[in-house]
């Protein structure tokens, strides 16, 4: 065929030399960019590399605000997540931070955290910049959608079905751990010998949701797609207009999903809605009031099924100016009696997030080194890196995680670049002062102006 | 030695309209016409861009000093009797005006530089303005401040009745020239009692100004009677007082805090309404620079781009001989040659834009922040700065250049308000752009 249009490559590309090879490495063994990127392939980006240890503190006291055990049984309905290294907010390690939570609580559903006690969920929500969330329904619709994308919908449908009656034990012990290639799969229950229709699993499923007082075309697309969330999405969730959601006003989430959930034996659905500024400042003194009294509503004494059974526990990221912005509409809707944002109380309902220290930048930076090394014998070890390099880099970048890594990553650029054979703290000085520009600081002292640089008196 | 003074200005009633080729251009309709009149230089002037506004035609007041301005520099004469300017008259090309057009149509700058000396002829107020830059701050090589209200500073209106001078009022007085004083040493140097009072007194004139009317909201009875304003803005009214008082105090007929006078006039050459109209006249003929949006001063910022030398280099300085001091003295413009700046451009405009993307966290900023820094610091006029931006990008483009630059047109948030919508674009190949980014690029 000599159409170039069917053309295809026929010379395949030569495989580039691993320029990282001198230095024991698979690749930059360091983020480029020094911030996580959820659904990137690559475990350096996503966040999926972390050191439990480093943020230990801040995990205890995400479990003690948010996940009931038989200690604890009383958790906050509204919890918020915050950088207490003012302004220096970006790149601490929030996002990587609520993703492993979210991973933690997904791995056995909260079994192991709440001491058996809970069936526990965790969604992350994160909104897109642009003004898009203004109101209180855009916000209960990125909560759905993360619902229906992280399969916690389709979760609840299989075990609903699990539960139904509908499925011999011997069927059920065949599920396995791609439910949703077996449970999920209506193809495979057929297969099974189970029937969906005429008075099936759907129809089962339907006439128990029906029972919950849930709204009738939510039953039939639950029943029928919801075992799916790409089917769901498809038929359902795409159908349902701006209009919709906005006469709806988060019943869908705060009523009828509740009952889906709490009937599938879910106890607790955790919501950790990251980047919150993408929300608030968009909003315009009333959008901002009504957001509250919304959240007031649905989350503590509206009359809702979520708030009589206390379901969702909500962890909103923030970053310092946002409690300044929300805080006159927090106290104005009463939400400060049961979450303090700020003042005295806040503390009670606040996960801190500290700056890194010399004891965890060591360790981190180790995990991201033993991730991409050639040979498990340098594992455990800085090469080509020196601690003194690390303490350096740490001071350079404010400690913050994300500006730290980065640094490490340019680090080792600059290293192959110029054929370092170590990178000492002069090294890391050296890329420092050539590194990207960072994010802005806040700047309260007055700087005189820099000096002129010629003279036209001629006197000089 | 008897002290020397300045000549007394044959006019001081200078145009308020800033683009200044409204000369070339009313030129050459006349020369197209033979004769024109103020109805049809109004019809006929181009529409332009002033900054990012648009403007459509002139108004006929500005229509009207620009003929005024052109008969009294004599390069228009017009028909009958008597100065009052008549919608009748027509205006035609005096030997002078014709000349002044051919060096128009040779050379803009040179025009331009025949245009300084007319004006100094005729007002006296270019030279003298130069001269008194230099005389406040001598130090700072003539780097002035006129004081605006800090920039976080945005109280609620007031009703019109409300017109008391108050505490916070003179605290902010208080700041914004503490702000000035640290920032720019030397660039405003008022004693803090006298520009408090000089500030409130300005502040109580303006507000025992009969008030403004503005136009009807729409939904109202019919009837073309305008209402009177029932609020005014503290700020806008505090930044007035501020001009008004720092007008007074720089450019009276007698230099800050020194007792002999300029002039042999009592009046003072400028006042604050044409100080308005000067400054971007001055900057379009390349003797000042100017910039009323500094990232850390509140107020307008201006320093000369030239200096009166008894001589100066000449591949830096260009010499306009026919404004001179009292010492006898020529007006000399920083005009450095691109070779002899090249590096220290270079310089100061990565420096510059590294210090500005620090501030604002991009790699692309505002290619006008770092304009107005690049000539305070190198002393360039803004046109000086075009060429020299132009010749960077050319180089830039050249094998083994040490810099990336790219320049953008897109318009910025923050240039769509207030003084930024008048703020001189920068031009490149004819394009006003407004934003750069430069990188160093790696060896390899």
């Amino acid at each position: 065929m000599t159409n170039d249009l069917f053309r295809k490559p026929t010379v395949p590309l030569e495989p580039k030399p691993n320029k990282y090879e001198r230095f024991g490495f698979t690749r930059n063994p360091f983020p480029a960019k020094p911030s996580v990127i959820i659904d990137s392939p690559d475990p350096v980006e996503n966040g999926s590399i972390y050191l439990p240890a480093l943020r230990e503190n801040e995990q205890n006291r995400f479990e003690e605000l948010l996940i009931p055990n038989p200690d604890r049984p009383q958790v906050r309905p509204i919890a918020f997540l915050m950088d207490y290294a003012t302004r220096r907010g970006r790149g601490i390690g929030k996002t990587a931070f609520l993703y492993h939570q979210c991973e933690r609580i997904m791995q056995d559903l909260g079994n192991e955290l709440s001491g058996g006690t809970q069936v526990i969920f965790a969604a992350y929500v994160l909104p897109v910049a642009g003004g898009k969330y203004r109101k209180f329904w855009q916000f209960s619709r990125i909560i759905v959608d993360a619902l229906v994308k992280n399969e916690i919908i389709a979760k609840a449908i299989w075990r609903l079905r699990a539960f139904s009656g509908v499925i011999p034990d011997e069927v059920l012990s065949e599920v396995g751990t791609e439910p949703h290639r077996t449970i999920g799969n209506n193809q495979w229950l057929e297969d099974q010998g189970i029937s969906l229709i005429l008075g099936g699993l759907e129809r089962t499923i339907q006439t128990q949701l029906s029972g919950l007082g849930i709204r009738d075309d939510l039953v039939d697309a639950l029943a029928q797609f919801g075992h799916s969330a790409t089917d769901f999405r498809r038929y359902y969730l795409d159908n349902l207009s701006d209009y919709y959601w906005r006469r709806d006003d988060g019943r869908l989430l705060f009523d009828d999903l509740v009952k889906v959930f709490a009937a599938s034996g879910f106890t607790k659905g955790v919501i950790l809605a990251d980047e919150i500024e993408k929300i608030v400042p968009y909003q315009n003194t009333e959008e901002r009031r009504a957001f509250t009294e919304s959240l007031r509503y649905f989350f503590i004494d509206g009359p809702c099924e979520n708030a009589r059974l206390s379901f969702y526990g909500l962890l909103l990221t923030i970053h310092p100016y946002l409690q300044e912005l929300l805080t006159p509409h927090w106290e104005a809707s009463g939400l400060d009696r049961f979450a303090a944002l700020s003042r005295e109380l806040a503390s009670e309902y606040t996960v801190y997030f500290e700056p890194l220290t010399e004891g965890t930048a060591i360790p981190l930076a180790t995990a991201y080194l033993d991730e991409s090394r050639i040979s498990d014998d340098q594992k455990g070890t800085l090469e080509p890196f020196d601690a003194d390099a690390l303490e350096e880099a740490l001071l350079l970048t404010g400690r913050v995680p994300g500006r730290f890594l980065t640094l490490l990553n340019n680090s080792v650029e600059k290293a192959i670049q110029e054929e370092w054979q170590k990178i000492g703290a002069d090294q890391i000085r050296t890329v420092a002062q050539a590194r990207a520009p960072k994010e802005p600081d806040q700047n309260d002292t007055i700087e005189v102006l820099p000096p002129t640089q010629v003279d036209l008196s001629g006197s000089k | 030695m008897p002290p020397k003074h300045w000549p007394r200005p044959k006019s001081r009633n200078v145009g308020l309209f800033t683009d200044l080729r409204l000369f070339s251009e009313a030129l050459e309709l006349t020369s197209e016409q033979g004769s024109i009149t103020k109805h049809y230089l109004q019809e006929e002037l181009s529409q332009r861009v002033h900054g990012l506004l648009f403007i459509e035609r002139q108004s006929p007041k500005s229509v009207e000093h620009l003929l005024r301005e052109l008969r009294g520099i004599g390069w228009l004469r017009s028909t009958g009797r008597g100065s009052k300017l008549s919608d009748s008259m027509s205006y035609h090309l005096t030997p002078d005006g014709e000349a002044a057009f051919n060096l128009f149509r040779q050379s803009n700058r040179k025009f331009l530089r025949l245009l300084t000396a007319k004006m100094q002829e005729l007002y006296t107020i270019p030279g003298w303005f130069v001269h008194r830059l230099w005389t406040i701050n001598p130090e700072g090589q003539g780097e002035v401040v006129v004081p605006t209200p800090p920039r976080g500073w945005n109280p609620s209106s007031r009703q019109w009745e409300d017109k008391e001078w108050t505490p916070e009022l003179a605290t902010q007085t208080e700041k914004t020239l503490d702000i000035i004083q640290s920032v720019c040493p030397g660039g405003f140097p008022i004693k803090e009692d006298d520009w408090i009072e000089s500030v409130e007194s300005a502040w109580n004139r303006l507000s025992s100004l009969k008030r403004r009317k503005v136009a009807k909201p729409s939904g109202e009875s019919v009837g073309t009677e305008k209402r009177q304003m029932k609020t005014y803005t503290p700020r806008r009214r505090l930044a007035l007082a501020m001009r008004e008082a720092a007008v007074n105090f720089l450019f009276s007929s007698k230099p800050p805090y020194v007792d002999s006078e300029d002039f042999w006039m009592p009046k003072p050459p400028l006042l604050p309404r044409t100080y308005m109209a000067w400054c971007p006249r001055l900057e379009a003929l390349e003797l000042i620079f100017y910039t009323d949006v500094h990232p850390t001063l509140p107020g307008r910022l201006i320093f000369p781009t030239s200096v009166f030398r008894a001589s100066a280099p000449q591949h830096t300085f260009e010499e306009l001989s026919a404004i001179k001091n009292p010492d006898g003295e020529s007006l000399w413009l920083h005009q450095p040659s691109w070779e002899s700046m090249k590096g220290r451009f270079f310089t100061a405009l990565s420096q510059e834009h590294q210090r500005a993307s620090a501030r604002v966290g991009s790699l692309y900023v505002s290619l006008l922040d770092v304009r107005d820094e690049v000539c305070r610091q190198l002393r360039l006029s803004a046109a000086r700065f075009d060429d020299f931006i132009e010749e960077a990008l050319r180089e830039s483009l050249r094998p083994g250049s040490r810099w990336s630059i790219s320049v953008e047109t897109d318009i910025r948030e923050d240039q769509r308000s207030a003084f930024q919508l008048i703020r001189r674009p920068a031009w490149i190949d004819g394009t006003p752009h407004s934003l750069i980014a430069i990188t160093e690029i790696r060896s390899a």
